[in-house]
């Protein structure tokens, strides 16, 4: 009768810390409320695959019939000479992240969770979801000097559009060994907006600038309006950026559920039950992909550290083109706004209107805030249909 | 490493991202202008027809 196999012997300290590190995100969630419905599956997915022998959970058979019980990061390859996840997260993975089926899926959800109505009240805030896309090709020089080839950069930089879905397309596309790493990255980091952008904020304004007074309310915005917009964004982008095409077109075909007014029922599953359920798959499946193994690495470990300086990069250009407008504009803008063009919707605008308070109690820059974090969204799917047309 | 292919690539790209989000506001500027005008004229025309009313009833 054989011996009863037990994971002891197969323990390491490297799996100890990615222990430590799914704990302390399970803690950041829970305790501190910072994006837990990713944190927690994420962490617990951590947890989960760094319990040796789950070949049943996120376990990969390679070409030659050797079984791991993680995903490799070139699972994609493996799979083309041979290779088969065979573990249920792992299979999961093969199909959700494969084919891109989930975050596509999320942005149909985060489709009918956005009110474009501020955007589209003052079009004028799509340039500062632009001018934060300045974080995306910081952090992608910040990359390449440290070493990382191109594709690597550009998946990397794609952190500082603080969009997990889309960071998690790029480099799915780009560099799928980099997969776990950047959109864990972009995750946590979405959650550290409220740390992060402050200090940059109050190093590039003055205390009078942050004191720039808002009215506001905006310019009702019809029906028709809100109607028109997400088929002529999906239309212009799809013309112009067409490898942009899968990101914009989920996401604006969620919020024509939205805003149509007769697909009320879709529009709440969508942005309820539908969401909440792909939520689960991604948050799940990316922390199983985070095994010691492959986490442990100098790039993957990089990767945390270029993230900060992605976002703060971001920070940094939606403000500092927010100042640039105010050269021109009457009345004045208030450069906190800016911020805001970072897409991690809807915390940098959170941010936004607490500093903007802080500065000036009658200010009320939250509604002001949404347009240019909506334009940020729609700002890193450029960048991303970018970087895809000019690299695939 | 080659840095001018890298800085072209980023160049680019960046430029696509302005271009597409300067166009997106200026047509969404523009058909926001044209609700608007359309919206004023059909209240002017309502506000014409109420008063008309108005006139022949009194």
């Amino acid at each position: 009768m054989p011996g009863i196999e037990t994971g002891f012997a197969f323990f390491t300290w490297q799996r100890l810390i990615m222990w430590i590190v799914g704990g302390v995100l399970i803690y950041l969630g829970i305790s501190k409320k910072w994006e837990p419905l990713l944190l927690v599956p994420i962490g617990f997915g951590i947890i989960l695959v760094n319990i040796p022998l789950g070949f049943d959970v996120m376990g990969f058979q390679l070409p030659d019939g050797t079984k791991l019980d993680y995903l490799p990061p070139d699972w994609l390859a493996l799979v083309e000479q041979g290779g088969k996840p065979t573990g249920f997260l792992s299979r999961i993975f093969q199909y959700g992240f494969g084919w891109d089926l989930i975050p596509l899926f999320i942005f149909i959800g985060l489709g009918a969770l956005t009110d474009f109505s501020p955007l589209i009240a003052r079009p004028i805030y799509f340039l500062l979801g632009a001018a934060a896309q300045f974080g995306v090709y910081a952090a992608f020089f910040i990359a390449l000097a440290f070493g990382f080839d191109i594709k690597e950069a550009c998946s990397i930089g794609i952190v500082g559009g603080a969009d997990g879905p889309t960071t998690i397309y790029l480099t799915r596309r780009l560099a799928p060994v980099l997969l776990g790493a950047t959109a864990v990255a972009a995750y946590t980091y979405m959650a550290m907006v409220p740390l992060i952008q402050p200090p940059v904020i109050k190093a590039i304004t003055t205390k009078e600038e942050r004191k720039i007074y808002m009215v506001p309310t905006l310019r009702e915005v019809s029906k028709l309006e809100q109607i028109v917009f997400p088929v002529v964004v999906t239309v212009v982008v799809g013309l112009l950026v067409p490898a942009a095409l899968p990101i914009i077109s989920c996401f604006m075909f969620g919020n024509l559920l939205r805003v149509s007014g007769v697909t009320e029922r879709l529009s709440n599953t969508m942005g309820g039950a539908f969401i909440d359920i792909v939520t689960v798959f991604l948050g799940f499946c990316m922390g199983a992909y985070l095994a010691a193994t492959s986490f442990l690495q100098r790039g993957p470990l990089l990767v945390f550290v270029l993230g900060v300086f992605a976002f703060a990069f971001a920070t940094f250009g939606g403000v500092v083109f927010a100042k640039f407008m105010n050269l021109f504009l009457k009345p004045k803008i208030n450069p906190l706004i800016g911020a805001a063009g970072v897409s991690a919707v809807p915390m940098s605008a959170r941010v936004v209107q607490r500093m903007g308070q802080q500065a000036n109690p009658r200010n009320f820059l939250l509604m002001h805030a949404m347009g240019p974090n909506a334009a940020g969204v729609i700002g890193t799917a450029a960048a991303a249909g970018a970087f895809l047309t000019f690299l695939q | 490493m080659n840095w001018g292919e890298a800085a072209l690539l980023a160049g680019k790209s960046f430029g696509i991202v302005f271009l597409v989000l300067i166009i997106l506001a200026v047509v969404t500027w523009l058909i926001g202008l044209v609700f608007q005008r359309v919206k004023r004229a059909q209240e002017k025309a309502k506000w014409a027809t109420e008063a008309e009313e108005n006139k022949a009833k009194s």
